[in-house]
């Protein structure tokens, strides 16, 4: 079941009313989220829930099993066993196929020849995203930062929770899982701020990424025929539409969530305004470039030793987290060389505290350019099919005598062109009056809300509409 | 949480109403123009006009028979209806359209493609939205609820919420109704008579033998269409298009006149495509049925 579908409008009101009205207290809440979250999964596949009950139920014992013993031997065994098992189905539903080609090829390269079985797999949805959200209770347990959870229940629901299951925010066990433990009281403040969220959600996906996404594919598809001005559009138009697929996305979860009374940390706070490469992913993807900090970079060692390799390894394996392509892994690599040079110079910080408004201006609209540009670039090796594309479509954007623009070969699409400027601008604005104000989220008035149903109505991508990114990854 | 369920209901119609309006708006526009082919009939001829001929079709009855040059040399009035791609309940619609908007033909000349000569799965087609403006009239409707599918049938429901149908076709439906307040007179590619030509010059890189076919009529909503020609005193007349390098044989059981002119365009420098003339074939072929009618 996706957000912008009619399933879950109909979904999300009868489970808001059945939790609120009929199941009041916080046992029978968490079996109705735990219900339903299962049916919200199993729309998909219902074999899928298969998976997520095994990983829940093996995190739930072995964290409990973590708990009891005072060994630290067996309690690391049992932190290692929760790893291998996670980190194995993950390997084997996502990476099998990726390593089994890589492995052909490399032996292919130095001239042997060997044929090789693709495995038939179906890459369960959001796997990467509740597997990371287990192994962070798993390991909260062995650090002793969390004490395991006797309530199965909570634990489940806490691993399935529908509003950020199969695209994130990747949550902390030490945020969420307390929230499943406690009573929960009908906040009107918080549910008003998620309805706001979801309004600007689904802006961002249904308008921005889904007609930009048209537009994107087109040049994609023919990008070796285009010349420079398609090329650089396409580029562009993807870095809005990733950002507004999978933002959108994050928003919509988050608002979902605090109608039923739960408050999920921010996963985006305006990234393309961001100064350096080092601002940007302290504002992108949020949930897991502080997973990724707190479970990979500080027990490397952090900045205490090979901070540097540390810092690359974080990158590569980020990188590697997106998908089984090398694209993935070379689009984590450049951002690894653009963030390693401001790392060393300690001037990664320099932009931290600095107050929004005080850096409006022509410094801070330079930077800010120069900022985007770069990560537009780097997008063109998320975006690509292959390395070699990555490559071809970036050497063309800089040298090229073609004269083919497929944006501008008809009427209609060049109308789509018009609506994704037209819709990334007022994006812009709206973002750039609340990022002014110091705010990490857009929470416009009742007027603003009417002007967004409005667009979503009228300059949506309804008939053309893709599915979420992320949720391939 | 009585306030807050309250204030989202209370939104919630403010926000309904105001896109129902503007989709109100939007469609009126649209049925007071002559942007798409049901538009234009009502707006551009009077009403109880008397055609000699109408024109039935889709993308090949659009751009075969130049309705211009016919009327010239043989004196007559008529329409090209065609809507490129659609199939025979689009063009059953635009008959219905025709006859309901009090407009008189005395041949309906229905441009039938190989792939409606037997019976196919009925469904809405891709261009059926041009009739959304009309939306409120009963045989619209009808037709929308009969073949539309889905949990929302956006066009059906556009009855009562005309956003649905609205939102759905927004590049296709808003858009073109912004222009119209501006120019009414603004078409979706066709003339003056109705009618659409492939570029000059555009030529189809094919060096096929010919192919000789037998096929034969049976589908059922021929049958119906001759009825309803009948009934409001009309005769229906069967055109078959050049195809490249296709010669049909066809058995007539169905007691409709055909004009089989499958084979009438023989070089592939006039052809846009395997089943659609370029401006010159569209010229050959327009003669060839001149001449079939004198």
């Amino acid at each position: 079941m996706i957000f912008n579908s009619i399933e879950f409008a109909l979904f999300l009101p009868l489970v808001f009313l059945l939790y609120w009205f009929v199941f009041k207290n916080r046992i029978q809440q968490n079996i109705l989220l735990l219900i339903a979250s299962y049916v919200f999964y199993g729309w998909w596949d219902w074999r899928f829930l298969l998976l997520i009950f095994f990983s829940s139920f093996l995190d739930f014992m072995l964290s409990k099993k973590i708990g009891e013993s005072t060994r630290k031997s067996t309690r690391k065994l049992l932190l290692v066993s929760s790893l291998f098992f996670n980190l194995g189905v993950l390997f084997y539903f996502k990476y099998c196929n990726f390593f089994i080609d890589s492995f052909v090829n490399s032996f292919t390269f130095f001239g042997n020849e060997i044929t090789s079985n693709h495995i038939d797999i179906i890459l369960p949805v959001g796997i990467s995203f509740y597997t990371f959200q287990t192994l962070s209770y798993t390991i909260d347990v062995y650090r002793g930062r969390l004490s395991p959870t006797k309530d199965v229940i909570s634990f489940f629901a806490f691993v399935s929770f529908f509003p950020q299951l199969v695209a994130g925010p990747i949550e902390r066990a030490t945020n969420l899982l307390p929230q499943f433990l406690k009573e929960r009281n009908f906040q009107r403040k918080l549910a008003n701020s998620g309805v706001k969220l979801i309004i600007w959600g689904l802006f961002k996906k249904i308008v921005v990424a889904d007609n930009t996404g048209i537009l994107v594919d087109l040049v994609y598809d023919n990008f070796e025929t285009q010349n420079q001005v398609a090329l650089i559009l396409g580029a562009v138009l993807f870095s809005f539409q990733i950002y507004c697929d999978f933002s959108g996305y994050s928003d919509i979860a988050i608002g979902t969530a605090r109608l039923f009374g739960f408050n999920l940390m921010t996963n985006f706070s305006f990234p393309y305004f961001s100064r350096d490469i080092a601002e940007f992913w302290r504002r992108w993807h949020i949930s897991l470039s502080t997973w990724f900090r707190d479970y990979l970079y500080i027990p490397l060692g952090g900045s205490k030793e090979f901070k540097v390799r540390n810092v690359f390894i974080v990158f590569l394996v980020s990188g590697f987290w997106h998908g089984a392509n090398w694209t993935f892994i070379l689009w984590g690599l450049v951002h690894a060389l653009l963030f390693i040079p401001l790392f060393i110079t300690g001037n990664y910080l320099k932009n931290k505290y600095a107050k929004n408004k005080e850096l409006i201006g022509v410094r801070f609209f330079a930077s800010t350019i120069i900022t985007f540009t770069m990560v537009t670039l780097a997008w063109v090796f998320f975006r690509a099919e292959n390395i070699t594309q990555a490559f071809t479509y970036i050497e063309h954007l800089f040298v090229n005598n073609l004269s083919d623009n497929i944006l501008f070969s008809s009427n209609k699409y060049i109308l789509i062109l018009l609506i994704s400027i037209f819709s990334i601008l007022v994006l812009l604005f709206i973002e750039a009056s609340f990022y002014k104000k110091n705010k990490t989220e857009v929470a416009l008035n009742s007027k603003g809300l009417l002007f967004l149903i409005l667009m979503i109505t009228f300059l949506g991508a309804f008939k053309n509409h893709s599915e979420f990114i992320y949720f391939q990854f | 949480m009585r306030e807050f369920i309250l204030k989202l209901l209370k939104y919630s119609l403010i926000a309904v109403l105001l896109i129902n309006v503007v989709a109100f708006a939007s469609l009126f526009c649209l049925r007071k123009s002559e942007f798409y082919k049901p538009s234009y009939l009502v707006n551009h001829f009077e009403e109880n006009t008397k055609f000699d001929y109408i024109i039935l079709g889709s993308s090949r009855g659009l751009t075969t028979i130049n309705t211009k040059q016919v009327d010239k040399d043989l004196e007559t009035r008529g329409v090209n209806l065609s809507i490129d791609d659609t199939g025979l309940p689009t063009h059953k619609l635009m008959l219905e359209h025709f006859y309901n908007n009090n407009f008189e033909a005395k041949k309906v000349i229905l441009t039938l493609d190989r792939g409606s000569f037997k019976k196919g799965e009925i469904k809405i087609n891709d261009n059926d939205y041009r009739f959304l403006p009309f939306i409120t009239n009963d045989y619209v409707h009808d037709y929308c609820s009969k073949y539309e599918k889905g949990v929302i049938k956006k066009l059906s429901y556009s009855k009562y919420f005309p956003f649905l149908g609205l939102s759905f076709y927004n590049a296709e439906l808003f858009f073109p109704s912004i222009i119209t307040i501006f120019n009414k007179e603004k078409r979706n590619r066709f003339d003056d008579y109705g009618n659409y030509q492939y570029p000059a010059g555009s030529k189809l890189n094919s060096n096929n033998k010919l192919v000789t076919d037998e096929v034969e009529i049976t589908n059922p909503m021929v049958i119906e269409l001759k009825r309803l020609c009948k009934k409001n005193n009309s005769e229906l007349i069967l055109y078959i298009a050049p195809i490249y390098k296709t010669k049909l044989i066809i058995k007539n059981d169905i007691g409709v006149e055909i004009i089989n002119h499958a084979n009438s365009v023989e070089s592939s420098d006039n052809f846009y495509d395997h089943i659609h003339v370029n401006q010159e074939g569209r010229e050959i072929a327009t003669k060839a049925v001149i001449d079939y009618i004198k």
